[in-house]
């Protein structure tokens, strides 16, 4: 009875190590940044957003109080945005992703969650490598079931979508 | 069990919110806070000493995901992996120039600061250190007079090595100690050396004079032979330490 309970024990114990999560991953802080961030249609709020580098994404935690919102930009194998709502929570791929360059603005999940990083925003510029996304005003992706990219629309093209789907 | 069913359910509605996209307007409406905090967004970007730092000024970004590069509707490609890390690494590098350079800075600032040595004029100050000082001294007599550093046995060969023209004569030790007392101070600055002379510590027995100097970080306390020219029982090991002997020994015997 009692080399069962042992076994069992250590066959639990084996189960446990090898269903923990893998090492945790290299992070790096890459900027900070004190801005506003809105929740839904409520008004904007002081927020201290992070960038950092964790493993093979770059994660962007949003503090609001005592609150973390955070995303992450994940580029392999394909480009996918995820979103959590606290920090012990599963990544969920976005539905949406907004950009006014206007307002310095980034709002995920039809603006369920709206920040304002003009670094991001210059960032997107700079990765983009050319003039790409010069006089452009809204840049908006839309993702599949899967988290992929279904849709890129840009300015008027974004209103002409929003037509064409009767929004 | 129901609980968790529950939570993952809210979850999931929250996270995914129905609906594509919103109105174009909704999502380019600036909203009056937002436009308000923009110039806060900007400002408090750094977390100085050499963080990265926000604010999106740099040209070449800061090498974080966007996600959106890949889509740019243009010819230009997202920069690559490898791009991103040499963007990092000299961003890396430039924090650590970043915070060498403030290393030093900090470095030179306390060394100017640690120059000046700590006044406690109120205090410390015997009966002796007033206007007429060089006659009140206590120990009244000594053998020191005139430049007698020449007589030093060490002197000829170190000075000379040293590149030293001259100690400070008495005249000018003598001048340094009038003024600070007369801006109740109770250190000078010995010529042509870092250290400080507290020279209202200055106490003569014989030949032995016992002082503290401030060597530009703290107090030492040092003993002199100023007949033999030695410092704690040897020659002076620098100039510096030649200037505060002299200087020592002036203030306890010279005239």
């Amino acid at each position: 009875m009692k080399r069962s309970a042992v076994l069992l024990l250590g066959s639990a114990f084996g189960l446990a190590l090898a269903a923990s999560p893998p090492l945790r991953a290299k992070t790096e802080l890459i900027y900070s940044l004190d801005t506003t961030c809105t929740i839904g249609q409520g008004k904007p709020q002081p927020c201290q957003v992070e960038a950092l580098e964790v493993g093979d994404a770059t994660e962007y935690r949003h503090r609001l109080g005592a609150r973390t919102i955070s995303y992450r930009i994940l580029e392999d194998p394909y480009v996918r945005i995820e979103g959590r709502r606290a920090s012990g929570d599963p990544w969920r791929s976005v539905r949406n992703a907004w950009i006014n360059f206007g307002t310095n603005e980034l709002c995920f999940n039809d603006r369920a969650f709206c920040v304002v990083n003009p670094t991001f925003l210059a960032d997107v510029k700079a990765d983009a490598e050319g003039p790409a996304f010069e006089e452009r005003q809204t840049v908006g992706l839309a993702f599949g079931p899967s988290g992929r990219v279904d849709i890129a629309c840009f300015d008027d093209g974004c209103r002409r979508l929003l037509e064409a789907i009767g929004r | 069990m129901k609980t968790l069913l529950r939570i993952s359910a809210a979850l999931c509605v929250g996270l995914s919110v129905a609906g594509l996209l919103l109105p174009l307007q909704a999502a380019t409406q600036l909203q009056e806070g937002v436009q308000i905090a923009r110039g806060g967004g900007k400002g408090g970007g750094g977390k100085g000493g050499g963080a990265r730092l926000g604010g999106g000024g740099h040209a070449r970004g800061s090498g974080a995901r966007t996600g959106f590069a890949s889509f740019s509707g243009g010819s230009g490609r997202s920069a690559s992996r490898d791009n991103r890390v040499e963007i990092r690494q000299d961003n890396r590098t430039s924090r650590t120039d970043l915070r060498q350079g403030n290393r030093s800075d900090r470095v030179n600032d306390r060394n100017q600061t640690r120059r000046k040595a700590i006044n406690t004029w109120d205090r410390n100050r015997p009966n002796w250190v007033n206007n007429n000082w060089s006659n009140n001294r206590p120990w009244r007599y000594g053998w020191y007079g005139g430049n007698s550093w020449n007589n030093w046995g060490w002197y000829p060969a170190r000075a000379a090595a040293w590149g030293l023209g001259s100690l400070a004569t008495f005249a000018v030790i003598d001048s340094l100690v009038d003024s600070a007392v007369s801006n109740q101070t109770n250190y000078i600055v010995v010529p042509n050396s870092d250290y400080s002379l507290y020279y209202s510590s200055v106490v003569a027995n014989g030949e032995q004079v016992s002082f503290q100097a401030d060597d530009g970080s703290s107090s030492v306390n040092f003993n002199a032979d100023c007949r033999s020219g030695t410092l704690n029982g040897v020659p002076p090991q620098n100039a510096d330490e030649a200037q505060l002997l002299n200087a020592a020994c002036q203030v306890a015997f010279g005239q």
